[in-house]
């Protein structure tokens, strides 16, 4: 059953690259997709697997390659090209319009009219049903989108591609947000397409997962595409050992047994995607916290920030109860929190770069409450200097510096602040492996002269390289502490991460 | 020097252009436009519009908009009216005038910071709203003859510079030094580039909106005080469709509509172009009915080659 269908190619992805600047986030990419064969797409965070479903989706155009759907080859698809020739990317929920009904959805733009020419209402709710029973669904024609839980609103997308006769079903971690009996629900659905011919692309982090419903898999890492596998022939150890790769020479764990003092204590810790969570921060200790998506690394982060008011248990700073009502009170105790996303979260991109760097402590640089712009440029010099921060001018707005420079602008802040602990997430994401390399030893650096550090990363590899200690987070649970990072493998890593 | 000029106005060399050759077309049409006279006599049919603007600066800046200012505008200055008709008291009027403006705009501002809806609509409201309670107030008459201080004001020149052009001139100072050197100012750009990242910066968004908001309308309190001045009395619609015209002269002086840049010299600009043009106009001789077709093209144009980006 599980062997190759020797069928029609669906689609055929030919040496594909694309390149962001300071990363190739694609570096000549093949894949072919099967009609009737699910075909998983696997990789750690940043091996390219979004770039490439953004490609075949139209959403992002190659720099290189080409992409042939049935006979016909294109260099380049628009959305709306993609969605002609019979590929629809699923993961885009925002292509559903809220306030409409799921019929009104489903034939959005395609409304069967009336010999008067206005919409036939029963004919897309009688079709509507006759859809959603087909495939043993349970929502109604009538039922508001945007009323839907996420797991039926994936169905009603899935129902769209299907009315619009796609040929390429692209799902993106169709699962994240669904609970046991509901997955197993999806992958019939998902079996009852392949059948049907249809030929899906299905990426997830969930390798047991993928190995349960793929026919084929296809691993990319660092932008490249290290082997396309039967899934009988693999096995889930074979498949992270390909996602994570040797480990780089040179790349020395920096290590140690922290001893300082408890700085920070979280105690029974409850927020909405966190359950019972406890652990210690110390002085200079760059403390690690892994896990995939939906895990609530990023709910302790934000919550310890004072973004997410516990819903039970405590935080201690420095042996006293903190209660942070808000950004605020944690700046003003010396925590800073810096997020991944920075253009959306992290940095003003119209103010004028240096500006950034004082903007959460600008008393630095005031004068009975009047700002010196004197001071402030003489103050966020040796930052510029020893964070060597490229910019045109002083002046330059964030905005035109590139990835990288933002990146260190954002560190920047966090030294200007004084803030003794930084909260991180993804610091290196979108950087190039010299800034990368950059930022890990400032990092250091900050551990080194007193900070302490509570670092989540996507990037295992940083995580192994930079933690003194290592949380492993999976399902809103702290599942695992690794107390010895350098003696651990990001292989092993994974798999925890994974829930293995 | 010339640079440093063109810096200071944020390279906004297409509309000093602009400026420069409308100047020159004029003076040659009818030689009258170049003297001190007309000059001064623009400065004063702009310094109310400039007021106003000024206050619409910051908080474009800072990503907000106020489309009430017109209406509290009119109901600061009648509330002033009645209280010098009754009470022929100045600095009570005065007194009155600002509580009711600056206390509408850190209304406005409290409405702004809950984030339930867009500045735009939540002013569009209070502009009818405003509109409504001094025409209610005033059963639709007018206050002659404010007397006092108004007079000195409306009337009194130095140096030959009216008064009302001082005041500009000081309110435009005044609120570039708080934009350019006190925390606030600062904040109101962060939050207008950024709202998010302000917040994680410990910046306390609500609060700022509201004092925002709140200066904003002590320029609205100024500009019911000298404008009322200038007519010598007040009118329950006197400050109608000022908010479009200063958001329409800050935007083409340069700032943009979506916050996180600007600044008040390049609104003297875009409030000094619309005061030039009807000048102009006037000058040239060109019908009423025909000017605001012309302003109205200039502003377009003007706006289009900003190119904003």
């Amino acid at each position: 059953m599980n062997l190759v269908p020797e069928q029609e190619v669906l689609l055929a992805v030919n040496e594909v690259s694309k390149s962001f600047p300071g990363i190739l986030a694609l570096d000549s990419v093949s894949l072919v997709l099967y009609a009737g064969e699910v075909h998983a797409l696997i990789g750690a965070n940043g091996a390219g697997k979004s770039t490439l479903v953004k490609i075949i989706a139209g959403a992002l155009q190659p720099d290189r390659g080409n992409i042939v759907v049935g006979r016909k080859t294109f260099r380049a698809l628009t959305p709306l090209l993609a969605r002609k020739v019979g590929i629809a990317a699923v993961y885009q929920e925002q292509q559903l319009v809220p306030d409409l009904t799921v019929a009104e959805n489903i034939f959005l733009g395609k409304e069967p009219k009336t010999a008067l020419g206005r919409v036939d209402y029963r004919r897309m709710l009688a079709e509507t049903g006759e859809l959603i029973q087909a495939y043993g669904l349970s929502i109604q024609p009538s039922d508001t989108v945007g009323e839907l839980p996420l797991a039926q609103r994936q169905e009603v997308a899935i129902l769209k591609a299907l009315k619009e006769q796609a040929k390429v079903l692209l799902l993106d971690e169709p699962t994240a947000a669904l609970t046991g009996p509901q997955i197993t629900f999806m992958f019939r659905l998902i079996e009852q397409l392949r059948k049907q011919g249809i030929g899906i692309l299905y990426i997830s982090h969930h390798i047991d997962e993928i190995l349960s419903i793929a026919q084929r898999i296809t691993v990319l890492r660092n932008g490249k595409n290290v082997g396309t596998f039967l899934t009988q022939d693999v096995t889930k150890e074979m498949l992270i050992e390909k996602m994570v790769g040797r480990r780089i020479e040179g790349t020395s764990s920096f290590s140690r047994k922290p001893s300082g003092d408890v700085v920070l204590e979280v105690q029974h810790l409850s927020v909405d995607g966190i359950e019972n969570v406890s652990f210690l921060l110390r002085e200079r200790e760059i403390l690690g916290l892994s896990g995939a998506a939906g895990s609530g690394c990023r709910e302790i982060l934000r919550s310890i920030a004072g973004l997410l008011p516990p819903r039970k248990g405590q935080i201690k700073l420095f042996g006293k109860p903190f209660h942070p009502r808000g950004t605020t009170d944690a700046i003003q105790q010396g925590i800073l929190f810096m997020p991944e996303d920075m253009r959306k979260e992290g940095l003003v991109l119209p103010l004028p770069f240096p500006r950034n760097i004082t903007l959460a402590k600008l008393q630095k640089v005031t004068s009975r409450g009047v700002i010196v712009p004197a001071r402030e440029i003489q103050a966020v010099q040796p930052y510029i200097a020893s964070l060597r921060i490229v910019a045109p001018s002083l002046w330059a707005e964030t905005r035109v510096l590139s990835g990288g420079n933002q990146r260190k602008v954002l560190l920047a802040k966090a030294l200007f602040t004084d803030a003794r602990i930084w909260l991180l997430e993804d610091p290196t994401q979108g950087v190039d492996v010299e800034t990368r390399q950059e930022i890990h030893r400032l990092l250091i650096e900050a551990r080194n002269g007193g900070r302490s550090i509570l670092l989540f990363s996507s990037d295992l590899e940083e995580l192994l390289a930079l933690s003194d200690r290592i949380m492993v987070m999976h399902k809103g649970t702290l599942v695992k502490e690794v107390d010895n990072p350098a003696v651990v493998t990001a292989q092993e890593l994974l798999s925890m991460t994974l829930g293995g | 020097m010339g640079k440093a000029l063109l810096a200071l106005f944020g390279g906004r060399n297409v509309l000093v252009l602009v400026l420069l050759v409308l100047a020159l077309t004029t003076g040659i049409v009818n030689p009258r436009f170049l003297t001190l006279q007309n000059a001064l006599n623009i400065m004063l049919q702009v310094s109310v519009l400039g007021i106003v603007s000024t206050g619409a600066t910051i908080l474009l800046i800072s990503g907000g908009l106020d489309l009430s200012v017109g209406s509290l505008l009119s109901l600061s200055a009648y509330i002033a009216g009645l209280v010098i008709l009754r009470f022929q008291s100045l600095p009570l009027a005065i007194l009155l005038a600002f509580c009711t403006s600056v206390g509408f705009g850190a209304f406005n501002g409290l409405l702004a910071a809950t984030e339930r809806a867009h500045p735009f609509i939540i002013t569009l409201g209070m502009m009818t709203f405003l509109q409504g309670i001094a025409i209610a107030i005033s059963r639709g008459s007018p206050i002659n003859g404010m007397g006092g201080l108004y007079e000195i004001i409306g009337i009194r020149d130095f140096l030959r510079i009216p008064l009302p052009v001082f005041v500009f001139l000081a309110v435009l100072v005044v609120v570039d030094i708080f934009l350019r050197y006190f925390p606030l100012g600062r904040y109101a750009y962060a939050i207008g580039g950024n709202q998010e990242a302000s917040r994680l910066s410990g910046i306390r968004v609500g609060r700022v909106k509201v004092i925002l908001y709140a200066l904003n309308g002590v320029c609205v309190g100024i500009a019911a005080i000298v404008l009322s001045a200038i007519l010598d009395s007040a009118l329950p619609t006197m400050g109608s469709g000022y908010e479009l015209r200063a958001v329409a002269a800050t935007v083409i002086g340069g700032t943009p509509l979506f916050g996180g840049r600007g600044s008040v010299w390049r609104t003297l600009l875009g409030v000094l172009l619309l005061g030039l043009v009807s000048n102009s106009l006037n000058l040239m001789g060109v019908s009423a009915n025909l000017q605001n077709v012309v302003l109205g093209a200039i502003m377009v144009m003007a706006v289009m080659f900003q190119g904003s980006k």
